[in-house]
């Protein structure tokens, strides 16, 4: 701080001693940025901090004792408990306060008020506690639609509900001021520091990171100058705005709703990021709502059951079927658990997918599927028998379905290793077993899908047309436009220079052709079927030749 | 009686050592079909890519006269693309009687596998993580005999 004295000639005229401050803005001039922390400071002569509300009602109760009281006594959790008889609601839990070296401090109370109508404003009690005065303001921040905050101070009356209609000022931004010591000695002069380092933070524009939204100090003296935007601590004025203007009219986030999601910042943006990447459609906003209100009902404790919820959803969105993916989303680094991923991620691109069971049963009920990855799966779910791919079980007491699927078949180098398009055939093999389990009134728990098959389509014929006519014609589509998700570029590369050879005496030759692979792989998995048997009799070229379109899709494919 | 127990035993004994070099067999890394060109033994040149590729691609077949299971081996350039990405064609070699003797036991003629069934020879004898030569007797040279590194065309069915 520059201290200069003008001393006028004693001789001449006496004049008073002035003293004349300056705050000098020098920004960062040795390049380092000393940003105000949401912790205390002491060598800062401003400095922030999270305080204890006792700090601020003890100062207040010799000061103005009745609004002292009337704050203690109406927490938020009277809000909750729809308990309190007045329209305000203060968050004794999250108070900040700025202070500075003339032991003056500015302190800012969360509020929350039942009769607002604006959905698109938050509030603030400010409190400005000096040696000589105290100053109550209702600070109003509202979210504009260009991303940016507008804080304006209103008057507070405790027994009056919220009046705006008088403004004393109106505030851009709350900015403060921070002077520390300098932190460039090396590069000054050896005397020491002869310039501090001077930051000015204002809180402008929305955001939990890109600018905090508590703002502090309404004396005009604490305000002004300009800087960027600095984050404080996050608060979720910027996750409520923006999801208010993703719900316009639809959907009010009341007073309750707001704290809630103040506590709760990381699901809120978890909620928001949705709805920017998902887009607003009325089952997308929906579906938020309902979330919001499972915040406020306390059933989120952790950040993964809001993940897997939101990813289910989406997940389920683009499936034949409401799909619980939350045992493999919880160990989303194990191998397999991204090979899976990975794979049902393409699917749920698939509109073909989407409508599976449609395409194939001419029926589109939506049922719920749980999929599990199992260090092996055996037939009937029964470990004496033999290991399989995967299986479609029954949920004991619902309507539910599990489909488990060996963990083998997602890592290299095991007897049940298949390449990436080879498991989205068995995701969707198992899919329409889960479908035919359903479509039976899931007789039992374990029955394998020939055997499903076969008492769905009892006779030769019926299976032969189901699956020539439905089942393999739609997998096929489901594959060819998930294909390029689930191959290499090289390795399609590789098979479409190959030559295939239909029958071996005579020679023939034919190029590669991909609905052809996607038939072949379509029907691994249903070699016992009658519908195979007949169309694919053993021993035949027919049959070597599928054989060969597996194996070379199988080589080639997943080249890297 | 005498000869009805000696006729069990030596029965029991056969079927016994029969098994347990199946059991050999299967845990082996590498296994050699004998091909002599009989009957129920073919080979064919083929060629497996749109552009020559100056090599002699071919497939062995094998036909099981009792069970009818067809086992076919094609010899490509490059078996898998690892081998491509490393440019390290498949193998083509001659062997003498030495190496044949030395590699008796992990030599296996096609009428050995009468008495299995299609998955216990191509799952679990032919599985995809084991390397196969072809020794082929019908290309003899000064008395060595060739071998050709092939695949296994045969997939293993798939239950799901």
């Amino acid at each position: 701080m520059f201290c200069a004295i003008f001393v006028v000639n004693k001789f001449l005229n006496m004049k008073k001693l002035y003293c004349l401050l300056f705050f000098v803005f020098i920004l960062n001039s040795c390049g380092v940025n000393e940003e105000i922390a949401g912790e205390s400071k002491s060598k800062s002569t401003t400095y922030t901090q999270k305080v204890e509300i006792d700090e601020v009602l003890t100062q207040l109760k010799n000061r103005n004792p009745e609004l002292a009281l009337f704050i203690e006594s109406n927490p938020v959790s009277n809000l909750k408990a729809k308990s309190g008889k007045t329209d305000y609601y203060f968050d004794l839990k999250n108070v900040y306060a700025v202070k500075n070296d003339k032991n003056e401090a500015a302190y800012t109370i969360p509020l929350y008020i039942i009769s607002e109508d604006q959905f698109n404003y938050l509030h603030r009690l400010s409190l400005e506690i000096t040696p000589t005065h105290v100053d109550v303001k209702l600070v109003i921040i509202e979210g504009k639609d260009d991303g940016t905050l507008k804080y304006t101070a209103h008057p507070f009356n405790m027994y009056q509900k919220k009046n705006i209609t008088s403004k004393t000022t109106e505030i851009e931004c709350y900015c403060v001021t921070s002077v520390s010591d300098c932190t460039c000695h090396t590069t000054h002069a050896s005397s020491g520091c002869d310039h501090p380092d001077v930051v000015t933070s204002c809180n402008c524009s929305g955001g939990p990171t890109g600018g905090g939204s508590y703002g502090t100090g309404t004396k005009t003296t604490w305000s002004g100058g300009s800087g960027s935007a600095t984050s404080y601590t996050p608060s979720g004025s910027g996750v409520i705005f923006g999801l208010q203007k993703h719900f316009k009219t639809d959907f009010t986030i009341g007073p309750l709703l707001k704290y809630t999601i103040e506590q709760n910042v990381t699901y809120g943006k978890m909620l928001l990021d949705f709805l920017n990447e998902e887009t607003s459609t009325p089952v997308n906003k929906a579906f938020v709502v309902e979330m919001l209100i499972s915040m406020e009902n306390g059933q989120f404790t952790t950040t993964k059951q809001v993940r897997n919820s939101i990813e289910n959803f989406k997940y389920s969105q683009k499936s034949p079927f409401n799909v619980d993916l939350s045992t493999i989303l919880d160990k989303p680094t194990l191998t397999e658990s991204k090979k899976f991923i990975e794979v049902y991620k393409a699917l749920s691109n698939s509109p073909e997918f989407k409508n599976l069971f449609l395409a194939i049963f001419e029926n589109n009920e939506k049922h719920n599927v749980k999929f599990e990855i199992a260090e092996h799966v055996y037939k009937d779910d029964d470990p004496t028998k033999e290991e399989v791919n995967g299986i479609t079980i029954g949920v004991p007491g619902s309507n539910d379905i599990k489909i488990k699927l060996s963990k083998q078949i997602f890592i290299a180098g095991t007897l049940k290793s298949q390449i990436t398009i080879e498991n989205a055939k068995t995701i969707l093999h198992e899919c329409i077993h889960a479908f035919l389990f359903i479509k039976k009134n899931n007789p039992s728990v374990g029955m394998d899908f020939i055997k499903t098959l076969n008492e769905a389509y009892p006779s030769a014929d019926q299976q032969h047309d189901f699956m020539v006519n439905k089942m393999i014609p739609t997998m096929q589509k489901v594959l060819s436009e998930i294909r390029d998700s689930v191959t290499t570029e090289s390795g399609r590369s590789e098979v479409e220079n190959l030559t295939m050879h239909p029958t071996i005496t005579p020679l023939t030759s034919t190029s590669w052709d991909w609905d052809e692979y996607y038939k072949s792989i379509s029907l691994k998995g249903l070699e016992d079927t009658n519908g195979f048997i007949k169309e694919y009799p053993y021993p035949s070229d027919k049959f070597d030749f599928w054989d060969r379109y597996v194996k070379a899709g199988k080589t080639w494919l997943d080249k890297k | 009686m005498k000869t009805i127990l000696y006729t069990l035993t030596i029965l029991f004994v056969s079927i016994t050592a029969r098994s347990q070099e199946f059991e050999y067999l299967k845990k082996l890394d590498t296994i050699y079909i004998e091909f002599k060109g009989k009957k129920n033994e073919k080979k064919h040149s083929i060629q497996t890519r749109n552009a020559p590729q100056n090599f002699d691609e071919r497939l062995y077949s094998f036909s099981l006269k009792k069970t009818l299971i067809r086992l076919n081996f094609e010899h490509w350039k490059f078996i898998n693309w690892e081998k491509k990405e490393a440019n390290v064609v498949s193998e083509v070699r001659k062997v003498d009687k030495l190496f044949l003797r030395k590699h008796k036991r992990e030599i296996i003629k096609i009428c050995y596998l009468e008495k299995y069934n299609y998955d216990e020879i191509v799952c679990e004898l032919f599985s995809p993580l084991k390397v196969f030569y072809i020794i082929d007797f019908t290309e003899k040279i000064k008395g060595n005999v060739v071998l050709y590194e092939v695949i296994c065309i045969n997939s293993c069915p798939v239950y799901e």
